[in-house]
């Protein structure tokens, strides 16, 4: 399991990589990144959250969820344009067809995110299976993933909807992250975790305030809000507390690993006939999945000129596989829930090796009817061995 | 009124079922004892109609995996029955299932969903005579997206619900659990006219236009185009929807703030005279939208000018909006 | 966005007119060598009430300054009730795009009858006056967001 990985080092390791930072520093950090970098964070959009650029500290609402929307769609935006095109005409005759091809948002790079959960933070590994592969490899896609640093914030309370912890991640999860941020009581621990995320910090210690590496934390050395003043040994100790903590909140493990090879043989099962009954058909589950990345190509012409644009689309839709001919493959609600189900719990399994879902409780917040993926999933695990199969 | 009694025992609701499911939280805790006999009436009403074999499906509610929420269900034998919930959550429009449903269903409506079910009998989307309709004396449901909003210390009516003025469904066969009581002063029902169910779009109406323009601006440039709205809608049943048509494409995929609100604006003028204003819409929509200030104007409008009112009871079977008209309709404005 | 000689903006209308009056309203005003502005690009339909209020938000969209739509007299309908039908549906949508912000005159309604070339003159220079007054459109407008700033000509 790569979440608990990670945090194996804490045992041994220790305090390399490792620093402190007093909450009042916070501020301090933040605009000492801003300084340097253009930062993306979570702020506030009547009422909703989404991860936009900010110009200082205070514009930044310190996550304590999820934010509303997913951190992928600043990798892979709502819409974007991939090429610009120009149809010469004269005399009223069709002439060349001139193609531009589009910058991927490079002028953009680099950019920190700060403020990812480690649930959004995996997420990106799983796109990376999509768009960054052996097989295929997006100039867009990848262009904004190396230009980007992700600064995670570990969840010291996760909310009633995550199960992260049956997807392979965790409340602590340090995959996908350069940095993680880590609230262990009274201060933050900053973890780097890659190279890139030590370069991030290599400019901010000695210039935040409460801000210095743990293996410079003496003794009796406390720092502004800090209650006890603690060796390096101990905030460790605190940090796994916290952990612990967190992941004992996040109820009972959801079968969303193991699933796959059973799945593999229930695609005509009776089951998903009641399974998908209550979905309304809207894709409120797909767009605010930091998985779903399926997308559309269309060009958006006014006389001779367009533009050829790459947009979310959702296997909710009826159009998403509509035939020119009028013929769907997947005709109803039923065929199209189960194509999503089937589709991040044993398709993506097949072809990527891991399950397309990070456990972020998105889509259970969003959906209008209660549509629990942890209940589809237990049900599903529930059916009978026998009866799976059957057609 | 807006913040029916703001009651401060929510909070420890959130971490158990119980104070979530309690009418009590919004309508005091003679609220609670109606609720209970409205749901006991509802499953033995759906015990026996299953069992008559006079439905094939009932469609109620049941309880949600979330503390604040209650999802439906689809019973199919009456030993099922007793999955069938009632209380101040039970916020889905459990209507937007009928269009096309096979067999025969019973349905549970409050009056919003009612009024929804008459302008599908009334457009001939649903049969009538396949359908048993169990209504009941609806007390408001809980806006959960403002108490949570509201860090789970005040309960709060959903907006739709502080301004509904037919609290039970025009048409029905069963009233679940009889009258439940006297309409409380503001909640669901109250036509007084002690309050103005249209002040809030007067206020807005009131505003300068550019004022307008970019609230509405900022609105519909959070809408991530996921059709929630749509699907949530009971009156929305076009087998194909204007916004995914390829010819003529009246909506571009390029999600430009434009085909947004040409989206949203073809939406609210095909509910013209059909919104009953149950509020499915901004219950489901998961950008927050303020969805209800074009469909409330529409509703507004089509009272002042024609004197139209979706569903009601008065005219539960009136021809649409659009479908009708007469001589003296206003000319004013033509040139 | 269109320019005159002079370099002058000049506003792009849009007419739907329906076959059996307005249609035939602005052809008797035509014929009658009456002079109007000609900013009005015509659309015949077959009746007032088979304009769309979609037809009527994509031309906003598109980048026309103003949309006319103009019928037979309430009582005149070659289809009886047409226009009937159309006007509250022209009702409610004008009030609904006015109220969303677009300003008042963008959109117009007329009833002109087949003998009324004048009137029709009279109708597009008011309409043509009105948005002339307003500007090039900006809200709603597509093409602009497309093409950094040139409407495309429709």
């Amino acid at each position: 399991m790569h979440g608990t990985a990670g945090l194996d080092r804490t045992g041994g390791p220790g305090v390399a990589g490792v620093s402190v930072m007093s909450k009042e520093g916070l501020a301090g950090f933040l605009n000492g990144l801003i300084a340097r970098f253009r930062v993306f964070a979570p702020v506030q959009e009547a009422g909703t959250t989404r991860f936009a650029p900010v110009s200082s500290a205070g514009e930044v609402m310190m996550p304590t969820t999820v934010t509303s929307r997913p951190l992928k769609e600043l990798f892979l935006p709502p819409s974007e344009t991939l090429l610009e095109f120009e149809v010469e005409t004269s005399g009223g005759m069709v002439g060349e067809v001139k193609v531009e091809p589009a910058e991927p948002g490079v002028g953009d790079m680099p950019r920190v995110v700060f403020g990812a959960r480690p649930c959004d933070a995996r997420s990106l590994l799983l796109l990376d299976k999509v768009f960054d592969s052996t097989d295929y490899k997006d100039g867009h896609y990848i262009a904004r993933r190396r230009g980007t640093a992700i600064i995670s914030v570990a969840c010291s309370e996760p909310a009633e909807i995550c199960f992260c912890t049956s997807t392979g991640g965790g409340p602590f999860d340090e995959a996908g992250s350069d940095v993680i941020l880590e609230d262990v009581g009274d201060v933050y621990l900053i973890k780097v975790i890659t190279e890139r995320g030590a370069g991030l910090l290599a400019g901010l210690e000695g210039v935040v305030p409460g801000f210095r590496r743990l293996s410079e934390q003496a003794e009796g050395d406390a720092l502004p809000g800090q209650l006890l003043p603690l060796l390096p040994e101990q905030l460790l100790a605190a940090e796994r507390n916290a952990k612990e903590r967190a992941e004992a909140v996040i109820p009972a493990l959801v079968p969303a690993r193991g699933i796959h090879e059973k799945l593999k043989g229930m695609f005509e099962h009776e089951c998903w006939g009641e399974l998908y009954r209550k979905c309304l058909g809207c894709a409120a589950c797909a767009y605010l999945c930091p998985t779903c990345h399926c997308f559309d190509i269309a060009d958006e012409a006014v006389d001779n000129k367009g533009r050829r644009v790459r947009c979310w689309d959702a296997c909710m839709f009826p159009m998403f596989t509509l035939h020119a001919s009028g013929h769907n493959p997947r005709p109803g609600r039923k065929e199209r829930f189960r194509q999503r189900v089937m589709h991040k719990f044993s398709y993506f399994m097949e072809n990527n090796g891991d399950i397309a879902c990070v456990g972020c409780g998105r889509c259970i917040e969003n959906c209008p009817v209660n549509m629990d993926i942890r209940s589809v999933l237990a049900s599903l695990d529930a059916v009978s061995a026998a009866s799976a199969g059957t057609v | 009124m807006s913040d029916l009694l703001g009651v401060s025992g929510i909070m420890s609701g959130i971490g158990g079922m119980n104070n979530w499911k309690r009418d009590s939280d919004v309508n005091g805790a003679a609220a609670n004892e109606a609720a209970d006999r409205v749901a006991q009436d509802i499953r033995r009403i759906a015990r026996k109609l299953l069992s008559d074999g006079e439905v094939d499906v009932f469609i109620g509610y049941g309880q949600g995996t979330l503390p604040s929420r209650v999802t439906p269900v689809f019973i199919t034998r009456p030993e099922d029955a007793d999955a069938l919930i009632w209380d101040a959550r039970c916020e889905n429009d459990l209507v937007v299932y009928l269009p096309g449903i096979e067999g025969k269903a019973g349905v549970v409506v409050k009056g919003c969903d009612g009024r929804a079910l008459a302008r599908l009998l009334a457009e001939k989307q649903v049969e009538r005579d396949r359908l048993k309709i169990v209504a009941v004396e609806c007390a408001g449901v809980i806006d959960r997206k403002s108490v949570k909003r509201d860090g789970g210390n005040r309960v709060h009516l959903h907006p739709s619900c502080q301004v509904c003025e037919e609290r039970t469904a025009p048409v029905y066969d069963f009233l679940a659990g009889g009258a439940t009581g006297p309409v409380v002063p503001g909640g669901p029902g109250d036509k007084s006219g002690s309050r103005d169910p249209f002040g809030e779009i007067r206020e807005f109406e009131a505003r300068a236009s550019e004022e307008r323009w970019n609230y509405f601006s900022q609105e519909f440039d959070r809408c991530i185009l996921c059709y929630a709205c749509r699907q949530a809608c009971p009156l929305c049943y076009c087998p194909e929807c204007f916004a995914d048509r390829a010819t003529p494409k009246w909506i571009g995929k390029d999600r430009a703030l434009s085909d947004k609100m040409v989206f949203h604006l073809g939406r609210a003028i095909h509910l013209a005279g059909r919104c009953i204003d149950c509020g499915a819409c901004v219950r489901a929509c998961p950008m927050g939208i303020d969805l209800r200030k074009l469909t409330r104007k529409m509703e507004k409008d089509a009272r002042e000018l024609f004197g139209y009112e979706a569903g009601k009871a008065a005219a539960a079977g009136a021809l649409p909006l659009f479908a009708s008209f007469t001589r003296e309709d206003p000319d004013d404005f033509i040139l | 966005m269109k320019m005159n000689q002079e370099g002058e903006w000049e506003p792009k209308i849009v007419a739907f007119l329906c076959n059996w009056c307005s249609y035939a309203g602005a052809d008797l005003a035509g014929t009658s060598r009456i002079q109007y502005p000609p900013n009005v690009r015509v659309i015949r339909v077959p009746c007032s009430g088979r304009v769309d209020p979609l037809l009527i938000l994509k031309c906003l969209q598109r980048g026309a300054d103003g949309v006319l739509v103009s019928g037979c007299h309430p009582g005149d309908c070659h289809y009886i009730a047409g226009n009937y039908l159309a006007r509250r549906k022209f009702a409610m949508l004008k009030r609904l795009i006015e109220y969303l912000g677009v300003e008042e005159g963008r959109v117009q309604f007329s009833w002109v009858s087949a003998a009324e070339g004048e009137k029709f003159a009279d109708v597009i220079k008011t309409v043509t006056r009105r948005v002339r007054e307003l500007g090039p459109a900006r809200k709603l407008v597509k093409v602009r967001e497309m093409q950094g700033g040139a409407g495309a000509s429709l």
